[in-house]
């Protein structure tokens, strides 16, 4: 099954020593373009991230991360999906500016495989997932009142479809569950939290549930 | 905007500056306006730089003090148009001869405010790129931040790998 990888988890999985899972998983993990010059071709020029930058690009050499090609249909689906997720939520009759043209690459990439993404941030999932919560994020967060377009909303619902959010949290419990990561309960739950802390969007109260719920 | 951050500035009020960074940090995100952001940043390192004494003890202190304030007054009047590049590469300068830290004040003063961007509701890319900060600083920021912790997926873990065991069963692996 082929899997779209956003940054993040890349990141939060290279940062927290368990990229390896990747490998073990049964997945085709696939990264747009913008995603690999991202994670992999601009770090190297940072001292602090040149590491974590290296070895995403093993990865990528060894094939365990492949480019993702999106082809006319997937730009066009790209440039959709962006113009509109930026054209769903207002503040003052001005329209909010949520994602950027790397995320839009990575729905538009995940509708032309097999529906799944891997996605540590909370906004492009709550954006797929649940557009109203999204909006009641926004609204507390910002203090204004924040309106919805519907019709983009469910525009948006109809190009993209339900595509599976997964985060690096959910990829490690569940190789976990499939005697992947090799390790008891206790170092799961210290590799969830290492994963949170790395910028994973999972609160505590989902940790607990899914170790003692 | 730019005046109260000068006469913060100048009184120590550290405090109020990094109240102000905030909510500028916001105020960005929101009108996605790069010059706010960038007005967020400097007045968010001023307010680092004020709690640290080993900056303010510093006998190049008085100096640095005197071009940052005389640079947020050309910026309030308008004198030319990279006066907060001149503020930005002030602070820059005397972090590079008394901070003790490898990352500087600067890059972290970006960072920190594209993860309060980010924890608004804009994508931690747009929360990056709006104040130029690196995304991997991005994450590690608000992996710091209790942000996650205040919204509560109606989807878990468990039932987000019984949608891939399902969803694998449907492609064939």
């Amino acid at each position: 099954m082929r899997v779209v990888a956003d940054a993040g988890p890349l990141i939060s999985l290279s940062n927290t020593c368990m990229l390896w899972i990747l490998e073990k998983l049964p997945f085709q993990f696939l990264l747009p373009p913008w995603v690999i010059n991202e994670v992999s071709l601009f770090p190297k020029q940072t001292k602090h991230y040149k590491l974590s930058a290296l070895r995403i690009s093993d990865y990528i050499r060894s094939g365990i991360l492949q480019e993702g090609e999106l082809g006319e249909r997937g730009e066009e689906i790209a440039r959709k999906v962006q113009h509109i997720a930026n054209n769903v939520y207002f503040i003052k009759h001005r329209p909010l500016k949520i994602i950027q043209r790397g995320e839009a690459e990575a729905i538009a990439l995940a509708t032309l495989t097999d529906h799944a993404m891997l996605v540590d941030e909370r906004t492009i999932r709550l954006l797929l997932e649940d557009p109203l919560e999204l909006r009641n994020v926004l609204q507390i967060r910002t203090g204004a009142r924040v309106s919805i377009d519907h019709e983009r909303a469910e525009e948006l619902q109809e190009i993209v479809g339900d595509v599976l959010m997964l985060r690096s949290a959910d990829i490690v419990a569940y190789a976990y569950e499939e005697r992947i990561l090799g390790k008891g309960k206790e170092f799961l739950e210290a590799a969830l939290y290492a994963l949170k802390y790395a910028g994973c969007a999972i609160s505590e109260q989902e940790i607990r549930d899914y170790l003692y719920g | 905007m730019i005046r109260e951050i000068r006469k913060a500035f100048e009184a120590n009020d550290d405090t109020f500056l990094r109240n102000l960074a905030t909510e500028m940090a916001r105020r960005a995100a929101i009108e996605q306006d790069r010059r706010t952001a960038q007005v967020a940043v400097i007045a968010y390192a001023l307010s680092k730089i004020l709690t640290k004494p080993h900056f303010l003890r510093s006998h190049n202190w008085p100096r640095y003090r005197h071009a940052i304030i005389s640079a947020l007054r050309d910026a309030e009047e308008g004198r030319e148009n990279n006066v907060l590049e001149r503020v930005e590469r002030t602070i820059r300068r005397i972090d590079s001869e008394d901070g003790h830290f490898v990352k500087n004040v600067m890059d972290k003063a970006r960072s920190k405010m594209a993860a309060i961007a980010y924890s608004v509701g804009v994508s931690a890319h747009v929360a990056a790129h709006l104040f130029d900060a690196d995304i991997h600083d991005v994450f590690d920021y608000v992996g710091k931040m209790k942000v996650h912790d205040e919204h509560i997926p109606k989807i878990g873990i468990k039932e987000r790998i019984d949608a891939l065991r399902r969803l694998m069963n449907a492609s064939g692996g």
